[in-house]
């Protein structure tokens, strides 16, 4: 089905905010530099994995990437205050 | 006496019907209508489900299609049915198949039982309120609409543009005043009755059959003319959002619509189980007498309004990226920029910080890197000093830094050797207080081990650097505080100004500075402006320095002759 152009705005432009959601990257879970090295091993990913070594790389030298400034994780209000996401029109 | 419930239904059948029954339990007498569009084979079904329900009747079908008189229509031939099939309802209860009775329904009689005589209609006049949402506004009774707005939207722009253009009104009959409302209302039998045999009723049909959304200005306009008594209000709760639609209610608003004490709600979500559940129980141990109370449902929708059209003052983010100067507000919290300070006092960031309580960083636009407070590498949401990544939007650096930190007044330092693709945003920005002293990025030169030559370069790249941005602050589109000083009148007397900046932070935790910062030392300064005037090269930003400096002040102006005539 042909779905109308305004869905594919995602911001808006006039001040207000629209409904925005937040995904979590498998690279900030701390069992990425085993899954890292996984990859490496098996080298199926594209232009021979360069992307997993560059991961591999920097995760041996600094895994940490817990800092001063993070924050723990509570819920979805905790980043929709944070101005990570917005619930927009919902009320 | 009881109520009498007329349901327009288009959709969500099985739901109707257990609102249907709903209402029938609790002996209130229901009279459907079921949209044109409904397929016949649903229709039988739907009907035959019902079947078993005793006072319950289908009216003759129309097509309603929003904003359009087939809405008018059903509505009529629903209420005239229900009135002359069951001669004991006193009141007659409009709804919809998505309509959701939130108390008892014997709460709604009783409430209905003391006031016999009231009629429940939203009504107001256009000319007094400005309700409608992006539509059309006195027009609606004015012009001619033919044309469907959803099917024939060229057509029916078209009609209202060449209606515009020819002048062309249309006469209301008998002088009525077109009242508009919620399309809900709950009308006695007297005043409902007295629109549908009024002698002139072809004459109003006539006339609302072309007004543009008549559902919602037919029956408001001719209760004013009969009822008794308007309470206008609907008993119906419904929310509109910021485009004029309708809110959806779905299970997580249970608690809520709990709480307004409202007799029914729209438009509920076909699915919403626990909406379903937790209201189509009769359970009519303690029945409330309370007045409906939708402030808070009203508070929360009117503040999801805001959020969706206003938004967080200062956030930019994936689904808030405002346009230039549309911002409402172009960062978070008000913060200060100074400019000369740290160049014309030695510990100036560790006096302010005491006397303000505030966090107050160097450069933050330094070439180099960031120069946070207390020398920290990164702050707060892990912004990085990184000197690149900041280059790569000094802008939005800035207002991240602001919306990071909000809730603690931020200070910083700047000057004409920094990054100046922020000096626009910050005078545009009402937030922003500046104070800047001119010419004092000089000061570092002056003991500097530099050749000569190069300090020569160096000032005239500062002194035109500097110069542009105080154009940018005197503009007449600066919105920020600004105050500006040349150097020589700012250390002619540099108490007072420093005051008046605090004052303006705010939270100062003294009322008068106790302790000054300490001024470096200018001894000679005076003579190496006039070195590099020498060279050339006019200094003008720092005023009226003299060479030497306390000499020349102490001397007394040489008197003037007096002229004896």
């Amino acid at each position: 089905m042909l779905l109308p152009r305004g869905l594919n705005q995602v911001y808006d432009e006039w001040g207000g905010e629209k409904a925005s959601g937040v995904l979590l990257h498998a690279k900030f879970l701390d069992t990425f530099s085993a899954k890292a090295l996984e990859e490496l091993e098996r080298g199926q990913h594209y232009a021979g994995s360069i992307e997993y070594k560059a991961y591999a790389e920097s995760l041996q030298a600094d895994p940490q990437l817990w800092c001063k400034w993070s924050e723990r994780y509570i819920n979805w209000r905790q980043l929709e205050i944070l101005g990570l996401m917005s619930k927009g029109n919902w009320a | 006496m009881t109520i009498g419930v007329v349901m327009l239904v288009h959709t969500a059948l099985g739901r109707a019907e257990q609102v249907a029954r709903h209402w029938a339990a609790a002996g209130c007498p229901v009279v459907i209508h079921v949209d044109n569009t409904v397929p016949r084979k649903a229709y039988d079904r739907f009907v035959k489900s019902l079947a078993d329900v005793p006072d319950l009747k289908f009216c003759k079908c129309f097509r309603c299609e929003w904003g359009t008189w087939g809405i008018v229509a059903a509505s009529q031939a629903g209420s005239e049915l229900m009135l002359a099939s069951f001669s004991h309802v006193r009141h007659v209860f409009l709804a919809s198949g998505s309509c959701l009775p939130l108390r008892p329904v014997k709460e709604l009689q009783n409430y209905l039982a003391a006031r016999p005589r009231t009629d429940f209609i939203e009504s107001a006049t256009t000319a007094d309120v400005p309700w409608t949402v992006g539509g059309l506004d006195e027009e609606r009774f004015t012009m001619r609409f033919p044309f469907s707005w959803k099917k024939q939207r060229y057509l029916f722009d078209k009609s209202v543009a060449i209606q515009r253009v020819l002048g062309f009104r249309r006469k209301l009959p008998n002088g009525i005043v077109p009242h508009m409302g919620s399309q809900w209302w709950c009308l006695t039998r007297q005043t409902l009755s007295a629109i549908l045999q009024d002698p002139d009723r072809d004459v109003y049909d006539r006339y609302f059959r072309y007004v543009w959304i008549p559902d919602e200005s037919y029956f408001q306009t001719l209760s004013r003319q009969y009822a008794l008594k308007i309470e206008s209000r609907s008993l119906t709760l419904s929310k509109f959002d910021f485009q004029g639609k309708p809110h959806i209610f779905y299970d997580d608003h249970l608690q809520l619509l709990r709480r307004s004490d409202c007799f029914v709600a729209r438009k509920i979500w076909p699915y919403a189980d626990r909406l379903y559940e937790a209201f189509l129980t009769n359970d009519a141990d303690a029945l409330k007498k309370t007045e409906p109370n939708p402030g808070k449902i009203d508070r929360i929708f009117a503040k999801a309004v805001e959020r969706r059209t206003r938004g967080r003052s200062g956030l930019y983010m994936q689904s808030r990226f405002p346009n230039e100067d549309w911002e409402n507000g172009v960062t978070a919290a008000p913060y200060s920029m100074f400019q000369g300070f740290s160049e014309l006092f030695e510990n100036f960031e560790p006096w302010l910080t005491k006397s303000t309580g505030a966090r107050v960083h160097g450069h933050l636009f330094a070439p180099e890197r960031v120069y946070y407070a207390d020398n920290q590498t990164a702050i707060n949401g892990a912004l990085s000093d990184s000197a690149a990544l900041r280059d790569y939007n000094a802008r939005a650096f800035l207002t991240n830094l602001v919306w990071n930190t909000r809730g603690e007044r931020q200070c910083f330092q700047f000057g004409p050797d920094d990054n100046q693709d922020v000096c626009w945003r910050i005078a545009k920005d009402p937030n922003a207080q500046v104070s800047v002293i001119t010419g004092a990025w000089s000061v570092p030169l002056f003991p500097s081990n530099m050749d000569f030559a190069d300090i020569r370069r160096e000032a005239a790249q500062l002194q035109k650097i500097e110069s542009e941005h105080m154009d940018i602050l005197r503009s007449p589109y600066t919105k920020a505080r600004v105050r500006i000083w040349t150097m020589a009148e700012f250390i002619e007397a540099p108490m007072e100004p420093l005051q008046g900046i605090l004052d303006e932070i705010g939270h100062t935790k003294l009322n008068r500075i106790s302790e000054v910062p300490r001024m470096v030392d200018l001894s000679g300064f005076g003579q190496f402006l006039q070195n590099l005037k020498n060279q050339g090269m006019h200094p003008y930003l720092m005023g009226d320095f003299p060479v030497e400096r306390g000499i020349t002040a102490a001397q007394k102006a040489p008197r003037k002759p007096y002229l004896v005539k």
